[in-house]
């Protein structure tokens, strides 16, 4: 017990963190816990994320797997087996490792494990799901004894946060050149220099983590975690009542009021910086007429979708970025202020007929949308649109077909018309969903701009914003970018919704963000009450 | 001359399988294209995507070449053993199948052992007493377990006895023998009811014929014992429509499995299968299916083959034409 208290200490103190000091000491002072039970909708078949990143992958992997940064209880950038990063300048990051970082097995972190990590993304054969995080970097090479040189092509400030969520975790390089086809299966269970050791997996059933003594970073409360798919909602709801599982990640918000009605769970929510949203495609009619787009805008009742399908937890949406995703340019509150100088289009039938009525369609159309019915919201909101739209004289069908489809539907960016989405981040960036959804060069196939919204000027604030560190000048960029997407209804924001997760009322997980997935959660304030 | 008979039908039903194997596979992979969606967009969901990537996938997976190349790849492919990896995790499509088949064949074994056990024990019992308030009961009970959904006797089934009684675990399949039977008790029940209703009236309107079979009425007359006639007279009798139906029982279980599985987190092939369509997994619905489809015409086989040596009038009809 003694050894990994000093060491700890002496790391804490060694990483000049104040942060890592804090947390050490109240791990310390927490009561270790036999084992937790964990609950969630799916379990892939397998955990090697290039293969399988999903969140429920990443939930457990988090634990298992680390990069050379990770995000901190405020979602900024924190340093974890790299104890320093800087910019060297626009194109270079270079990373310093820590020298006490071991893999799962015992074997230390090298270098090399990086290089390779990074480098298995940027091969287009290996199939990376994760390949597009690293498609503005030119190469990654060990460039000293502990130091790791990241090249871009050219400036983009996105890339800084790559080695902190799942496409940063690093591999281990023999076991990536030993089992090329196998790595992450049963097979080969994952190693990883995380928190914990992944020591059984079996596919869409369970995985069971063991707590390391000779983790680097502070000591894990729970000694084992043991994951259980369950997909039925219903069913995770009874096994929580019953107390066969400690806790569960991903609630529907709908079913929030029930799990609180359990008696023996906390429901924990938090901004999940996800967005709700319909495209409207203005390449073609009839939403190339902007009071088309306006009409449609005003007829959105967001705060009555907020109440009625997320209970109130979540936030009528009045532009594409969740306030929270300002991060490092404005806070949250400054970001609500500024959405109130914008032409926000709140619920207002009269004002739809009159745009309308100023459109090149003054007698109404007809239009069919998409809507996957694997997404709880999705075709609620759609016939909530619908019923609202036929009051104007629009005749909007809800067509509500398989995820697949509809998600292939989007990409294939043929004949668009009204779409609806929903996107959840890996990070928080202002300038990430602007360029995902207004950039020209995403308006193509395989992009997620569905209203085919062009602008130059968009476009030139993007480039700003990717490729300048400063953020005021960023911040500024954006905010121009906002004001004429706001005004142009480029698309329709509806609400940004609350995640949620539920734990037995004997423990506490203090450290729940929005990125859940992508931290080790287990070590970010769990414990006993 | 018997025993030359059952194996010619065996060989003969075995080498009508393989092309009926050819024209399913093809089938589900026809169907698999023609449906909206995208195995590769699944893979990468709602993210933006590197095309370098995107196209290394699609050619990984021959997803660019026609449908029949495609096909003929993929039986190549099959005819050497190798039913090749997952689109999704990049698995042995066989390895996913042996770890999830194991799950679904014990489901399929304590479902049929209750079916065969309560429902034959239930429509004897609702033969015995026709038109008494029991057979209503029965009748009505069968009715009720075939109408409602699998998944809502599931979850009723859940609520009742895992939560409420405490009885059996919520969730899972359990590991070791005793464990798992003690997991899926509750979803065995749950497929069983679903299906039982058709045991129950099959055997309640066999025994009822049989019951008033003139043989029937010589052995009483000779002073044969009731349980004797019960047994050996009425119900061997009785049973072989039962046996025929052995056929539909099992389908109809694979069929109920996708949702109790679902219900009750187990990770057997309903819920693979469920789940490759979903995300458009081309190999791993052709093996899952493919497999399947195997195993509906063993079990079909099997039953005929058990038919034929129970009811000699069969046998014999058969061998002759």
């Amino acid at each position: 017990m003694h050894a990994p208290l000093t060491r700890r200490l002496f790391l804490a103190g060694s990483s000049a963190s104040a942060f890592m000091l804090s947390r050490a000491i109240r791990a310390s002072a927490q009561e270790s816990v036999e084992e937790v039970r964990w609950a969630l909708p799916s379990i892939n078949d397998t955990m090697f994320v290039p293969r399988a990143w999903s969140t429920y992958v990443g939930a457990i992997m988090s634990l298992v797997q680390e990069g050379p940064l990770a995000f901190a209880d405020d979602l900024s950038l924190t340093p974890a087996t790299a104890d320093s990063w800087k910019q060297v300048d626009d194109t270079t990051y270079l990373y310093t490792l820590r020298k006490d970082v071991t893999f799962g097995d015992g074997s230390p972190l090298t270098t090399d494990d990086v290089v390779a990590s990074f480098a298995y993304h940027m091969d287009p054969k290996a199939g990376s799901q994760l390949a597009a995080f690293f498609s503005s970097v030119d190469s990654v090479t060990a460039s000293g004894e502990n130091e790791v040189t990241v090249k871009l092509k050219s400036p983009n400030v996105q890339y800084q946060y790559t080695p902190a969520h799942m496409a940063g975790f690093v591999f281990s390089k023999k076991q990536l050149e030993e089992f090329p086809e196998d790595i992450g299966t049963p097979d080969a269970l994952p190693l990883g220099t995380g928190p914990y050791r992944l020591v059984e997996f079996t596919p869409a059933d369970s995985v069971v983590l063991e707590a390391r003594d000779d983790y680097w970073g502070p000591k894990p409360v729970a000694k084992r975690i043991v994951f259980s798919a369950i997909p039925d909602r219903q069913t995770r709801l009874l096994a929580a009542q019953n107390g066969d599982i400690d806790g569960t990640f991903d609630l529907a918000i709908s079913d929030v009021d029930q799990w609180k009605s359990l008696g023996n769970v906390d429901v924990i929510t938090a901004p999940s910086l996800g967005i709700f949203m319909l495209t409207l495609d203005q390449s073609a009619p009839p939403f190339d007429d902007i009071h088309v787009r306006k009409a449609i805008a005003y007829s959105v009742d967001r705060e009555g979708l907020v109440k009625a399908l997320l209970k109130g937890n979540g936030e009528a949406a009045t532009a594409l970025n969740p306030p929270e995703m300002w991060a490092g340019i404005m806070s949250p509150d400054e970001a609500r202020q500024f959405y109130a100088t914008l032409p926000t289009y709140q619920f207002d039938l009269e004002k739809a007929k009159a745009e309308l009525a100023q459109s090149k369609h003054p007698n109404g159309f007809e239009v069919t949308v998409p809507g996957s019915s694997a997404d709880p919201y999705m075709i609620n909101i759609l016939q909530s649109v619908s019923e609202n739209l036929k009051q104007i004289g629009i005749t909007m069908k809800v067509q509500e077909v398989d995820h697949n489809q509809w998600l292939a539907g989007y990409f294939r960016h043929e004949n668009l018309g009204m779409q609806i989405m929903s996107y959840y981040p890996d990070f928080a960036d202002a300038a990430n969903y602007p360029y995902l959804f207004y950039a020209s060069a995403n308006a193509a196939q395989d992009g997620m701009n569905g209203s085919n919204f062009k602008n130059a000027e968009v476009d030139k604030a993007l480039e700003i914003a990717n490729q300048t560190s400063a953020p005021e000048e960023r911040g500024e960029a954006l905010k121009t970018l906002f004001k004429i997407v706001n005004e142009d209804a480029a698309l329709v924001p509806i609400f940004w919704p609350a995640s949620a997760m539920a734990i037995n009322n004997k423990y506490k997980l203090t450290g729940y963000n929005a990125f859940w997935y992508n931290i080790p959660w287990a070590i970010r304030g769990f414990g006993l009450k | 001359m018997m025993r030359s008979g059952v194996l010619r039908l065996i060989l003969v039903r075995l080498a009508v399988a393989v092309p009926l194997l050819l024209v399913i596979s093809f089938g589900v992979f026809s169907l698999v294209h023609m449906a909206p969606g995208d195995p590769v967009r699944a893979l990468l969901g709602t993210r933006p995507s590197d095309p370098e990537t995107l196209a290394a996938l699609r050619e990984r997976y021959h997803l660019d070449d026609p449908l029949v190349v495609q096909y003929g790849k993929w039986l190549g492919q099959v005819l050497q053993g190798d039913l090749g990896r997952s689109i999704n995790g990049n698995r042995l499509v066989l390895s996913s199948i042996k770890e999830r088949a194991g799950v679904t064949i014990y489901l399929l074994l304590v479902s049929t052992a209750i079916v065969l056990a309560a429902g034959i024990a239930l429509g004897m019992l609702a033969a015995f007493r026709r038109g008494g308030r029991l057979d209503r009961f029965v009748v009505m009970f069968g009715v009720f377990g075939i109408s409602s959904p699998a998944f809502v006797t599931g979850i009723f089934l859940l609520y009742v006895f895992g939560v409420v009684l405490g009885w059996f675990p919520t969730f899972g399949a359990g590991r070791g023998f005793l464990d798992r039977f003690w997991h899926l008790t509750l979803p065995s029940l749950a497929l069983a009811l679903s299906i039982m209703a058709i045991v129950v009236k099959i055997t309640r309107a066999s025994m009822i014929e049989v019951m008033d079979r003139d043989y029937v009425a010589f052995a009483r007359a000779r002073g044969v014992s009731t349980t004797r006639i019960t047994l050996s007279y009425i119900l061997r009798n009785a049973l072989i429509p039962v046996v025929t139906a052995g056929g539909i029982i099992v389908i109809g279980f694979l069929a109920n499995a996708i949702y109790v599985e679902v219900t009750f987190a187990l990770p057997g092939l309903g819920s693979l299968i469920v789940d490759s369509v979903q995300r458009r997994d081309i190999p791993l619905i052709q093996g899952t299916t493919l497999v399947l489809a195997c195993f509906v015409v063993l079990v079909n086989l099997l039953v005929d083959v058990i038919y034929t040596l129970i009811d000699p009038r069969i046998r014999f009809s058969r061998v002759e034409s």
